[in-house]
């Protein structure tokens, strides 16, 4: 009796479970999985700007142009890496919409 | 299934994709169905998405003590516990769990609807311990490691919630 009633308690409190295989739900676990990865490397990214934009006012500062060009171009191309895997991010969200 | 499921987390420490959304494959409905139990259908499956994330980044603390399973409603019971702490989130849920059982009840009946019911006057954590040990057919030990309660509580909660339901289901 304490059995069958078990049973029939698992049943109904399982009743309202989603389907066994469910792509909607995955497709958007994996969109938030990029997203929270964008968030993460455009931190990074961020703090690396920060950083790149002290250095070179610091170098100013002791008045030596070469160091100061380089780690401006250093600078831009943390800006470009930035901005491409933004526009992956992006691509990759369009795609995984089926768009 | 218990060893796949730990050779597949190791893959994910890897950062297998393919390892992860077998995973997620395997564990999504109970833990989705154990989440619209516990905070409400509206609710759920955002915190569902937060635990599995949190299984592809924390995968490396997981200690083998636990199965997997258990590991991941451990999981998911910790993201319930923090959306309970707002208070604003708290009183909508509220007024939606009592919408969710009125949504059940066009699919499973007066049955669904009082079980609905019965589960909304219960506390959190009498919901997730009966969710955990009647509905998933964990052990009362792994329960209690699962939500992080002594033993004798969650063996206390699953009774009472046994009763109450037995009582209200007209057994």
């Amino acid at each position: 009796m304490s059995h069958e009633s078990d049973a029939r308690l698992s049943r109904l409190l399982r009743a309202d479970a989603p389907a066994e295989r469910d792509a909607l739900f995955r497709i958007s676990l994996i969109e938030r999985r990029e997203r929270q990865l964008y968030r993460r490397r455009m931190q990074v990214g961020v703090a690396v700007t920060a950083v790149l934009l002290v250095l070179p006012a610091a170098v100013l500062a002791l008045g030596d142009p070469l160091a100061v060009a380089m780690v401006g171009g250093l600078g831009l191309a943390v800006l470009a890496a930035g901005a491409g895997s933004f526009r992956g991010v992006r691509h990759a969200t369009r795609w995984l919409r089926g768009g | 299934m218990e060893q796949e499921d730990a050779e597949l987390l190791a893959a994910v420490c890897e950062g297998s994709r393919r390892a992860f959304n077998l995973l997620v494959d395997r564990h999504q409905q109970a833990v989705r169905n154990f989440l619209r139990r516990v905070v409400g259908r509206a609710d759920a499956d955002d915190v569902a998405q937060e635990t599995f994330l949190a299984v592809w980044t924390q995968a490396r603390t997981y200690r083998g003590g636990a199965a997997v399973r258990s590991w991941i409603f451990a999981i998911a019971w910790r993201k319930a516990k923090d959306l309970q702490r707002s208070w604003f989130r708290r009183r909508r849920r509220d007024a939606q769990f009592i919408e969710s059982g009125a949504q059940s009840a066009g699919h499973g009946g007066e049955e669904e609807v009082l079980l609905a019911q019965v589960l909304h006057t219960l506390s959190l954590e009498q919901r997730a311990a009966i969710m955990l040990c009647l509905g998933h057919g964990l052990t009362n030990e792994e329960a209690a490691e699962a939500l992080a309660m002594p033993l004798g509580t969650v063996k206390s909660h699953v009774n009472r919630g046994r009763e109450r339901l037995r009582e209200v289901l007209g057994e």
